[in-house]
């Protein structure tokens, strides 16, 4: 078979010693950064970039991939141990986990994550190696109308899925998009909105922003809001569930798994949002529903392996149509670009190596992280007892060094204090910041894109045409959901009190 | 009718429009034959009008999660932190990264932030001699030297 061909050649440049200690370093630092509150993976890839700048492409992305889905991995202990999701995608793991934890579960908790997160990791690869090539081919009739239709569909998703008001969404993808217009216009060249500055023509870089918006906007969330962790005093001993344990939790991981890969292709689901998904449908399906919220297995089991196999589901949109599921992609995207590489659907053709190289050592890399996370998990532990005002300054540093690594220019650096400040001030007011990032990553191909189907001479184009047609109008069906409270159930909104999500699957009855 | 401050939906209504103003100012085009003004024009009428809707459904009641939650000291520690980083950035290439970053981390993690001398001075220090170490020995990064040429 063609496939188990390609897999024999992607393990041939997995198991190179250069790309296994990279892979190794990339699933490590990721779920170090998945344990670690503070920082998440855009900042951490972002950081990282210019440290990839004298490796080998595909040493670079295995590394980059590695960080990602290693965070899914690292971001549960801290949502069992200590009730604050390390990730955004472990946000409900928190629900049961941390209960079990407090009932001296912690041990099984932690243990049925790590082998959901393998479980989902691994179908996920597995869906990666299947589906990317297929929708890689299906893109190959994509044209300009498609791809604008398809990045719009992306950018509404993501909208949609904002705590608040959809509007917010939307004006911050709007944003993004305008801000994304500062520099040389990508078909005529003259420049725009540069005030004169040479820094500016090259556009405002995606790493000062997004180590701006999400690294020192969140550390200055932090620090007003005075968070405090406390690890829980239980000793996390034995880590390998119960048979009763693995009974409860055995469809619930299968179920998960399948639900986050193909949510996780969708643009703009990005991984929290299957995780919900996963957490409500067991809800729905379990014997004993009342028992979610107070330490069910089953309610770790199933969104663990969502959020996991979500990672690897995104990274078929990335690497088949070039397009960035979530704000994650959008950064690893760059990563690509960087090094010379464009995503989409000749990327399998034109770089095998890369591709395959990089599912194999997807495989190797979950195994890793399984082998990894349970063993060190005291390590963990202890790293969380390190107090927030030793931790963040570590962070601001890593920052300004990753910026100033990209071009040594000192005005990227004013740019990403200066995001850092909106990041800080939007997450105050109530706005999201991956619908802004997304627009300013996908600004310049929507407007390639836009003008290049213009150009066609009909204003019409993106609705005369069947494929763009019905994602224009999967973008209206999910707008007007918005409007309609029923429909929004995947939507978190904002408490009463002011500010903080409600986990909507409370709600599921 | 609730007539709340709306400093969030001014801003982006006073930002929003003088985007478009000043994308007005390029070419435009048309719809078969675009300019380079159009998108930005585009995205800033959007802007305003998402912004406009606001206001309006601001005065209509007041949405959750729009008064921002404002602890005690939290609006000090935060400018404090901003100062920092804005010094950090006026010293880094004057002075050095190895002095810039042993006394960025030393204010950040010194007395006003709950620590003591001793321990922000050991952390300062590791720090600085850890960057050194990483950044400038192992992975050979360009940082500046600053006048002080260390």
């Amino acid at each position: 078979m063609e496939i188990l061909d390609h897999l024999v050649l992607g393990f041939q440049v997995a198991v190179t010693p250069t790309n296994l200690l990279f892979c190794f370093l990339g699933v490590l630092t990721g779920t170090l950064i998945g344990v670690l509150p503070g920082i998440g993976p855009v900042a951490t890839i972002s950081l990282l970039l210019p440290v990839t700048f004298g490796l080998d492409p595909t040493t670079s992305i295995i590394m980059l991939a590695g960080v990602y889905y290693g965070a899914m991995y690292g971001g549960s202990t801290t949502s069992i141990l200590v009730n604050i999701p390390g990730e955004a995608a472990s946000i409900v793991t928190c629900l049961d986990g941390y209960r079990m934890a407090q009932k001296g579960r912690a041990g099984p908790a932690l243990g049925i994550s790590a082998f959901g997160s393998f479980f989902g990791g691994t179908v996920s690869i597995i869906g990666l190696m299947l589906f990317a090539p297929l929708l890689a081919r299906v893109a190959l009739k994509f044209g300009p109308p498609e791809y604008f239709a398809l990045m719009l569909l992306g950018l509404t998703m993501v909208s949609y899925l904002c705590v608040g008001p959809v509007l917010r969404g939307l004006l911050m993808a709007a944003a993004g998009i305008a801000v994304a217009t500062v520099g040389q216009d990508p078909i005529s060249g003259i420049t725009r909105f540069t005030l004169g500055s040479s820094t500016l023509m090259d556009g405002l870089g995606i790493v000062p922003v997004s180590m701006g918006m999400f690294g020192i906007g969140e550390i200055l969330t932090n620090i007003e809001e005075g968070v405090k962790k406390e690890v829980l005093a239980t000793r996390v001993s034995r880590v390998w569930p119960s048979r009763q344990d693995w009974r409860d939790s055995k469809w619930p991981i299968v179920r998960g798994s399948f639900l986050g890969f193909f949510i996780g292709i969708l643009p703009g689901a990005g991984t929290v949002i299957p995780t919900f998904m996963s957490y409500a449908l067991e809800k729905r399906l379990s014997r004993h529903p009342e028992r979610f919220g107070t330490g069910a297995i089953a309610g770790v089991a199933g969104p663990e392996s969502a959020n996991n196999a979500a990672s690897g589901g995104s990274l078929v949109t990335l690497l088949s149509l070039g397009l960035p599921a979530n704000v994650v992609m959008a950064v690893l995207l760059v990563a690509f670009i960087i090094h010379g590489i464009q995503p989409g659907p000749n990327l399998i053709a034109h770089h095998p190596r890369l591709f395959w190289g990089t599912v194999a050592s997807m495989y190797i890399g979950n195994g890793l992280l399984l082998i990894l996370n349970l063993p060190l998990i005291g390590l963990w532990v202890k790293l969380l007892r390190i107090p927030y005002r030793v931790f963040f300054p570590l962070i601001l540093l890593f920052c300004f060094l990753g910026v100033y690594s990209l071009n040594s220019n000192i005005y990227e650096i004013v740019i990403m204090v200066g995001f850092g400040i909106f990041g800080y001030l939007a997450r105050k007011y109530g706005y999201e910041g991956a619908p802004f990032l997304l627009g300013l990553v996908l600004g310049p191909m929507i407007e390639i894109a836009f003008r290049q189907s213009l150009l066609y001479g009909d204003p019409l184009i993106f609705w005369k045409r069947p494929i763009s047609g019905t994602l224009l109008a999967a973008s209206a069906v999910l707008l007007l959901a918005a409007c309609i409270p029923r429909f929004s159930l995947l939507r978190r909104e904002p408490s009463p009190e002011g500010g903080k999500a409600q986990c909507p699957v409370s709600e599921i009855r | 009718m609730n007539r709340s401050h709306s400093p969030s939906e001014i801003f982006w209504l006073v930002a929003g429009g003088g985007f478009a103003f000043w994308a007005s100012r390029y070419e435009i085009g048309s719809f078969t034959n675009p300019g380079p003004g159009l998108l930005p024009l585009a995205m800033g009428l959007l802007i305003v009008s998402f912004s406009l809707v606001m206001l309006w459904g601001r005065h209509r009641r007041t949405p959750a999660g729009d008064r921002p939650e404002n602890t005690p000291g939290g609006r000090k520690r935060v400018a404090y932190i901003v100062l920092v980083m804005v010094a950090m950035a006026l010293l880094w290439e004057r002075i050095g990264y190895l002095p810039t970053i042993f006394i960025l981390v030393l204010f950040l993690t010194g007395r006003r932030e709950g620590g003591g001398l001793r321990t922000s001075l050991l952390i300062a220090l590791g720090a600085a001699f850890g960057v050194y170490l990483v950044f400038d020995l192992l992975l050979k990064q360009p940082l500046p030297r600053g006048l002080l040429g260390i």
